[in-house]
């Protein structure tokens, strides 16, 4: 039965799913968190919007070539394309001389929406290991 | 494991091919978001039919055939998976799967009876 092998990579791949998406709802749940952080405890700035780049984990599969598996991060970037957007308000207090406080570059609107889809990812990800689980033990019950 | 013959055979087959197919599935959920990813399928029944309608006997040696979707897709840099269709595959799949098992329970079940009579 050497297809009952391919079983168990399944739920490997589905909790490295798991585990990436996790991390992308840290760091979003982490950009909310500073949406008006104006400066940053190391005196840097307002604080820059991250992002989580997923890649690929690729494996060897039976006949010794490359396939894909599951996914991961590949890394947490800081957000560089998106400026900073300056509003004036003299009464804030890291304003500067002209009375302008630069913000972070972080939309809640669409961090929010970015949760929504890392959420349902989440979701889709624990329904198919769930499956996968279902599966294994239709198939050992076979054994009895 | 000999014993059923084959279509005991082929039912294993069947299961096994199930199984890599739900291991795609899985793949292509999991990659939903990466850059670039194409979604992939796994044929081995519309393998079988056509060894049938071409009236060849020999089905045991069909393997299953893991074959990846290269349609445009709107995701980020082409990626074509589509979270509804991949999870009613993932439901479908499993039915089948449980469908197999089921009729390969019942022979097992007869052939036991048969033995230890």
């Amino acid at each position: 039965m050497s297809g009952i092998n391919n079983l168990f990579s399944g739920m490997r791949i589905s909790s490295s799913a798991l585990s990436a998406e996790r991390t992308r709802i840290d760091v979003i749940s982490k950009n909310i968190a500073n949406a008006e952080s104006t400066s940053m405890p190391d005196g840097s700035g307002p604080y820059r919007r991250q992002v989580v780049n997923f890649t690929p984990i690729l494996e060897r599969a039976l006949d010794g070539s490359q396939t894909v598996g599951g996914m991961k991060v590949g890394s947490i970037t800081p957000d560089t394309s998106t400026p900073f957007p300056v509003l004036h308000d003299p009464s804030h207090r890291d304003h500067d001389a002209q009375g302008n406080v630069t913000m972070p570059n972080v939309n809640v609107v669409s961090e929010m929406a970015d949760l929504i889809l890392a959420m349902r990812s989440y979701e889709a990800n624990l329904n198919a290991q769930d499956n996968f689980v279902k599966m294994a033990e239709r198939a050992l019950r076979l054994a009895q | 494991m000999e014993i059923g013959g084959d279509r005991a055979q082929l039912l294993i087959k069947l299961m096994s091919a199930t199984a890599l197919r739900d291991r795609w599935i899985s793949s292509n959920i999991a990659n939903q978001s990466v850059p670039g990813y194409k979604r992939r399928d796994v044929r081995f029944e519309e393998l079988l039919q056509e060894r049938i309608a071409r009236k060849e006997p020999d089905l045991l040696s069909v393997e299953p055939e893991i074959k990846v979707d290269t349609s445009p897709g709107s995701g980020p840099e082409g990626n074509n998976v589509n979270l509804e269709l991949e999870t009613t595959k993932a439901r479908e799949n499993r039915l089948m799967f449980e469908l197999y098992a089921a009729i390969f329970q019942n022979r097992m079940d007869l052939i036991q009876a048969a033995i230890t009579k």
